[in-house]
């Protein structure tokens, strides 16, 4: 394989010992994914800088025998914890006494990939974002409702290499920033915070995307319009959805419906294949080939190719996102969707970059004959039950009046049940923007999410207290 | 590596290696993490999976500049380079102004008792399926009512902890513990019930796999009735351990946190010996707490774990701190050095925090007309800072003088929780719950919270 070589890291040597051990076992399918990550992260509290450095590196061998899986990691990257690990998934594997059909299998393959980047990383020395980190601090601090301040940057390089019986030996190498900058104020009683949050995988990129002074303004921004906001009414009204709200919407309401697994374990979109679940002018996917997406991967951690997965196509659910079980449990396409947060976990069901397609709508359209609504900008995220019900808390909202923009909200959330919701969409507009976070599903995994503006007819909107 | 003798070492090792590089304090923190977890996915066995994690976080400081790095394994080259990695950070970092060094030995060390069973650190993978096998099978009995283990999982770990520094400190600890997570759903005749989640664990004994999981079904079963057009209101809700839970460490606890206090951002900075909550609340965080699912010896920085009231009889008397947060407060460390493994630095955090037990039965905590909150969804967008909260009960069950009357499905809920557990509450319930791991609350009756259900 065509892969870089490390001076730590022998990876051909690791994936030959591999490929010698598991077909010595005979066992029914293995495969062997090798980390090597290293990452920085810096958090400033109040202008006190914390940095911390890491090198991830490890190896996960999971082995299908007899109807189960078995997975074993080691912290350790050596020909001897390549065997111990082998020799213990199979194990493991022995004892499971499950009756899984045989994960979907594919013919070989042979890649390396580097993710391009505008300028690495590694080539960027730390001082010099310790600098601009402290730069957007300084401009966060000098108004005067600010009380606190937290900046949070993560950077890694991360190398992973995956082999398998199949004698597939795949690699690619991505880099990954992400920063979250929160402000906490208080202003004549009112007291309230904002989070802006941005990632890249193209390098050290991110002030290029956003600059140092627009970041801070936008979270300050946010708020003081929190702290100048009132509480909202309570109740059914029609609503228009920024793109980042969108964003969380179809990752955390819908998404986790369509992922297999919670399919399989009776999600509300289970046997809804092929019927309407959303209004016509509907379309979701979860794309893997976006440009500079956290789920921006050619591969993903079972060496599947990643696919589009087509989730709602004119307001039609089509496809699920999948794993290799899960495809032959369920009768479905492989898409390439399973993910580990590191070399310590099993891949399980994740999704990748979850975005609503753009229509034709503008933002003053959606507007126009709305007498009174709200106007929800960016959230607190959300979470979703099996059953279809979801809660999305707001941060920034704004009332609609007559069609014009009024004045901020504070301190809602939005509530329903999901596919209702999705029936409920009378516009989505022509615009387009892609946000970057990490979900938790018991392992975190970077992703991205997003979408044009959106119109909802009707939505239950709850103030607190 | 396998002895508890070759982390400390390790770690010991590493503050050397650390002061070489220039240090002028270090600290070594080693978990070695060993076990088996099985999970569960619509009723089948997914994967059975061998943990064995172990690593070094050193963290430093150069004067007042700090740096931490870490390495994963108990390889000696990597553990040096970490060293080296940790003192390069803290050289180019910037001053930090408050930094009065790294804690010192404490003088005692407590013996909390039932933390370690050799039965569970030498249970085999086979026992643990056994146990997943009869979990699953029990959930199966239910089937024709529709129910489905939509997911679980069990696990056994066998935990080993060092820290040394600069200062002295040089302790080991080694504990147990095991898990059930069980989550089931019932779809029947087309519709679903929430899914439903239920915890148990142990330190020193396997958790019942079937008491979990008749837990999450009573539940769901509660679910199978509905209730329409409930009028939007106030109206008296009592919070199962769960919901009270979620809601409990979002707010309060990120308010009684010292680094919150510090930063100004807690709700009961400045309270201290005042009534913030009703008479009849005790929050208390015991690190030493007998079989707690956080208690240790000592902290994640190598203080002497304690048991601390915060809220005494709606009292506020105090708040965690770890060394750092502690000393910029004017005090010293509580204890509560919280760490996520190796890989982090430590952060004041909560051991095992316990509300006392109130002194109502079930029979009055249900009496009347009441709305019952099993769980709640979106508890995380809370606003920590005012305690203003709104949330999709889910599920929600109706009862009238004790019995259920249906699910009131999407029932969304409004209020503030720092001001009802001040002026709101009715009744605290006689018997405390473990609904996650080291949070142990008992149900609580609030008056007027708002309640409206979906259209």
């Amino acid at each position: 394989m065509a892969v870089k070589t490390h001076n730590d890291i022998d990876v051909d040597r690791l994936i030959k010992v591999f490929s010698e051990e598991s077909s010595r076992l005979g066992v029914d399918y293995a495969d062997l994914r090798i980390e090597r990550v290293r990452f920085n992260r810096i958090e400033l509290r109040e202008g006190v800088l914390t940095t911390v450095s890491g090198m991830d590196y490890g190896l996960a061998v999971r082995v299908y025998h007899n109807g189960a899986f078995g997975f074993a990691f080691s912290s350790v990257l050596n020909v001897e914890s390549i065997r111990r690990a082998l020799a213990n998934a199979y194990s493991m594997a022995k004892s499971a006494r499950s009756k899984l059909p045989k994960p979907f299998l594919f013919e070989s393959a042979e890649s390396y990939y580097e993710h391009p980047v505008h300028e690495s990383i590694e080539n960027v020395p730390i001082d010099t974002k310790a600098r601009d980190l402290l730069e957007l601090d300084k401009l966060l601090s000098e108004k005067p409702f600010v009380r606190s301040r937290t900046v949070y940057y993560y950077e890694a390089v991360e190398e992973r290499y995956y082999a398998s019986t199949e004698d597939r030996r795949l690699g690619e190498r991505r880099e990954l920033v992400y920063i979250a900058a929160s402000v906490f104020g208080q202003q004549e009683g009112v007291r309230g915070s904002s989070i802006v949050t941005n990632g890249t995988i193209k390098g050290y990129y991110l002030w290029r995307k956003m600059s140092i002074e627009e970041f801070a303004e936008k979270a300050l921004q946010r708020l003081e319009s929190q702290l100048k906001a009132k509480p909202p009414k309570s109740g059914n009204f029609p609503v228009v959805l920024a793109p980042e709200t969108v964003g969380v919407f179809v990752h955390e309401a819908f998404g986790h419906l369509a992922e297999a697994d919670l399919v399989a374990a009776g999600s509300a979109l289970q046997g809804k294949k092929g019927q309407e679940v959303a209004a016509p002018i509907v379309t979701i996917v979860d794309d893997p080939s976006i440009d500079d997406g956290f789920g921006t991967l050619r591969y993903d951690d079972e060496g599947v190719k990643t696919a589009k997965a087509v989730i709602v196509e004119n307001g039609v659910h089509k496809q699920v996102m999948t794993d290799r079980v899960h495809a032959t449990l369920l009768d479905e396409e492989p898409t390439g969707n399973a993910r580990a947060e590191s070399f310590r976990y099993p891949p399980i069901v994740r999704m990748r970059n979850t975005i609503m397609l753009p229509g034709d709508a503008t933002f003053e359209e959606m507007l126009e004959d709305i007498e009174f609504g709200y106007y929800i900008v960016s959230t607190a995220g959300g979470q979703t039950n099996l059953d279809g019900s979801f809660q999305v808390g707001v941060r920034e909202a704004y009332e609609i009046v007559n069609g014009e923009l009024g004045a901020p909200v504070r301190n809602l959330s939005i509530t329903g049940n999901t596919l209702e919701t999705l029936r409920n969409i009378d516009m989505v507009g022509k615009d387009f923007r892609l946000f970057y976070g990490r979900c938790g599903k018991g392992q975190v995994v970077f992703v991205s999410d997003g979408g044009p503006h959106v119109r909802v007819k009707k939505m239950t909107v709850g103030g607190r207290a | 590596m396998s002895s508890r003798a070759s982390l400390i070492e390790l770690a010991t090792l590493a503050t050397k290696y650390a002061v070489k590089e220039g240090a002028t304090e270090a600290e070594a923190f080693g978990v070695n993490t060993r076990g088996y977890v099985v999970s569960i996915f619509a009723g089948q066995i997914k994967e059975l999976q061998s943990i064995n994690d172990v690593g070094i976080g050193i963290r430093v400081a150069v004067g007042k500049r700090l740096g931490f790095a870490y390495a994963t394994g108990t390889d000696l080259s990597l553990v040096k380079e970490a060293a080296r990695r940790a003192v390069k950070l803290a050289k180019v970092s910037n001053e930090d102004m408050y930094w009065r060094g790294l804690p010192e030995p404490s003088p005692v060390y407590p013996e909390p008792g039932n933390i370690y069973d050799s039965h569970l650190a030498y249970m085999n993978p086979e026992t643990l399926v056994e146990n997943a096998v009869a979990l699953i099978d029990y959930v199966s009995q239910y089937k024709d009512n529709g129910v489905i283990l939509s997911r679980a999982g069990l696990g056994v770990h066998t935990v080993e902890r060092a820290i040394t520094n600069t200062n002295g400190v040089y302790r080991i600890d080694v504990g147990t513990h095991a898990h059930v997570v069980v989550s089931t759903i019932i779809r029947k005749d087309g519709n679903v019930t929430p899914a439903v989640f239920k915890f148990d664990s142990s330190r020193i004994t396997f958790p019942s796999v079937e008491r979990t999981a008749e837990r999450a079904i009573e539940v769901n079963m509660l679910c199978t009735r509905k209730i329409k057009g409930l009028e939007p209101r106030g109206y008296t809700v009592v919070y199962v351990s769960e919901a009270l839970a979620e809601l409990l460490s979002v707010t309060v606890l990120a308010s009684l946190n010292g680094e919150m206090v510090v930063r100004g951002r807690s709700y009961y900075a400045g309270r201290l010996e005042q009534k913030v909550m009703d008479e009849r609340i005790t929050i208390v965080d015991d690190g030493t707490l007998k079989g707690g699912d956080n208690t240790w010896r000592f902290d994640g920085e190598g203080v002497a774990m304690q048991r601390k009231a915060l809220v005494e009889k709606g009292v506020l008397k105090g708040f965690v701190f770890d060394n750092y947060w502690g000393q910029r407060a004017g005090k010293t460390s509580t204890g509560n050095a919280v760490r996520g493994g190796y890989a982090s630095t430590p952060s004041p955090g909560f051991t095992n925090v316990v509300m006392l037990e109130g002194d109502a039965s079930p029979e009055e905590l249900l009496d009347g007309r009441v709305i019952v909150v099993y769980n709640v969804q979106g508890a995380h967008t809370a606003n920590r800072e005012t305690g203003e909260y709104s949330v999709l009960a889910n599920p929600a069950i109706l009862y009238e003088n004790g019995e259920a009357k249906g699910w009131i499905q999407g029932a969304t809920l409004g209020g503030n929780l720092y001001t009802e557990l001040e002026s709101k509450v009715e009744l605290v319930g006689r018997l405390v719950e473990k609904p996650y791991p080291g949070i142990y609350v008992p149900w609580i009756r609030i008056r007027d919270v708002r309640v409206a259900q979906q259209s």
